[in-house]
């Protein structure tokens, strides 16, 4: 992402990110591997530091973990491949250990999942906070408006999120259906000809409705739109500036949480 | 078996090739051996409770948080891989972790005035275990910390010790948020070198 970025792997090590640049931090750590090995060599000394206070536990306290353990059943282990499965799936790859499972696990395939409000929450941040660092100053009062509207989705009391991930490409979806509103994000696009732009829709019965058109670059604006009666999100390659009916097919499209 | 997991606490210098590595008992403990999770309980439970309580500071909380902690080595033994960092390191990295969400979890109700002091800067290890490889780690983590400058320690020791962001950090010494950022990064480092932290 910048240079700016990798120099929290100190305070990262540390705890000492808030809970939204913590996640923010994932995301890049996600991608960049001499980020991630740094944090492991930080972490391992701030383990150090952690030794070094050890106290002499009260016997008290091995009673009540040998006897709570004995009553919590383990996690399977994962899939070989990195993706859980069944029913376990999604605690599996967000452990936030922040070492053994990276927050954000990229995956082969499209694959879509549903998690909280609170969890959709930091992951809309996160978005908006990528995108203004990645932004020039100027824009941030705008990613401030966005992050607003955003967050009014979330806070719908029927929120719901869907995130997706192709290759190097992640999208995540809110929608409220109390609000007929959805919100849009997406990181790592692939890049498009000067004269095209990705176009978001929102796909039901009665036909695909524009979301929005996405800004240029690898991490475009969140969107806003309406739902409609959709029931799942695509995304079209358009003529630049965008149309009012999709000229293709999706190049993806994810379904939405009912 | 229980009796054995009492082993480490005494002459673990001497013993130190014969036992099993913690990554050797979490295997163990990844298939359900209880027992493994016994002698794992006893080379962690004084790291993680210290941890946990040099953040928190109250002993009922601190005892409540390391439990949990243990457990959830336990319970999640079966993703920890070996080529990701150290058994020590995952279990501490989570503990603090936990330590630190509980801090600002109870700072989103209570205005917590009686954490963080400045005197925590010039004494972050009294109260501390006695058995001779603590005092080792201990003594070599101070030496190590004698190494950094001044506002390189005050950070890392407010962050790590005390819980705070680094933004908490920047506010109780009165730096700007870059310098925090880059003294908390810097002072690691050269900790890392000093203390010959494998890769």
């Amino acid at each position: 992402m910048n240079a700016e970025i990798h120099m929290l792997t100190g305070a990262y090590a540390l705890d000492a990110l808030s809970g939204t640049e913590r996640v923010v931090f994932e995301h890049h750590m996600a991608e960049c591997e001499s980020c991630a090995a740094e944090v492991a060599e930080l972490q391992d000394t701030a383990g150090r530091l952690g030794s070094a206070v050890a106290v002499t536990p009260p016997p008290s306290l091995r009673k009540d973990v040998l006897a709570a353990a004995r009553q919590v059943r383990q996690q399977p282990p994962l899939a070989p491949s990195g993706v859980p499965d069944g029913p376990d799936a999604p605690d599996g790859p967000v452990t936030p250990t922040g070492q053994i499972a990276p927050v954000v696990t990229l995956r082969p395939r499209w694959q879509v999942w549903t998690a909280s409000a609170a969890a959709a929450a930091c992951l809309v941040v996160a978005a908006v906070f990528g995108v203004q660092s990645v932004s020039a100053q100027r824009e941030t009062r705008q990613a401030q408006e966005q992050l607003d509207l955003m967050l009014s989705v979330l806070s719908a009391p029927d929120a719901k999120i869907a995130t997706a991930s192709a290759g190097d490409s992640r999208a995540t979806a809110v929608v409220s259906q109390s609000q007929g509103k959805v919100a849009f994000m997406a990181m790592g696009m692939p890049p498009l000809p000067e004269d095209r732009s990705y176009q978001v829709w929102s796909i039901g019965p009665s036909g695909m409705h524009s979301v929005g058109v996405m800004t240029d670059g690898a991490d475009p604006a969140p969107l806003l739109g309406a739902l409609a009666d959709g029931t799942a999100i695509g995304v079209t390659i358009e003529p630049r500036g965008g149309s009012t009916t999709p000229s293709a097919d999706p190049v993806m499209q994810f379904d939405l949480p009912a | 078996m229980r009796e054995r997991a009492r082993g480490p606490q005494h002459g673990t210098l001497h013993a130190v090739d014969a036992e099993p590595t913690p990554e050797d008992l979490m295997a163990l403990v990844a298939r359900g051996d209880e027992g493994a999770f016994e002698r794992l309980y006893d080379v962690l439970a004084g790291p993680i409770l210290g941890l946990v309580q040099r953040v928190l500071r109250d002993p009922a909380q601190s005892e409540e948080v390391a439990q949990e902690v243990l457990v959830e080595l336990w319970r999640t033994a079966t993703r920890y891989r070996p080529d990701l960092g150290s058994v020590r390191t995952w279990a501490l990295t989570l503990a603090h972790r936990r330590a630190v969400d509980r801090v600002r979890s109870a700072q989103a109700t209570i205005n917590r005035e009686d954490r963080v002091a400045r005197s925590e800067v010039d004494r972050p290890f009294d109260q501390v275990a006695d058995e001779v490889s603590s005092r080792l780690e201990r003594e070599q983590v101070r030496r190590c910390m004698d190494t950094l400058t001044a506002l390189q320690r005050e950070s890392v020791v407010l962050a790590y010790y005390g819980g705070n962001t680094y933004r908490e950090v920047a506010q109780l010494l009165d730096v700007p948020l870059g310098t925090v950022k880059t003294r908390l990064r810097d002072g690691l480092i050269r900790l890392r070198d000093c203390l010959g932290v494998a890769g």
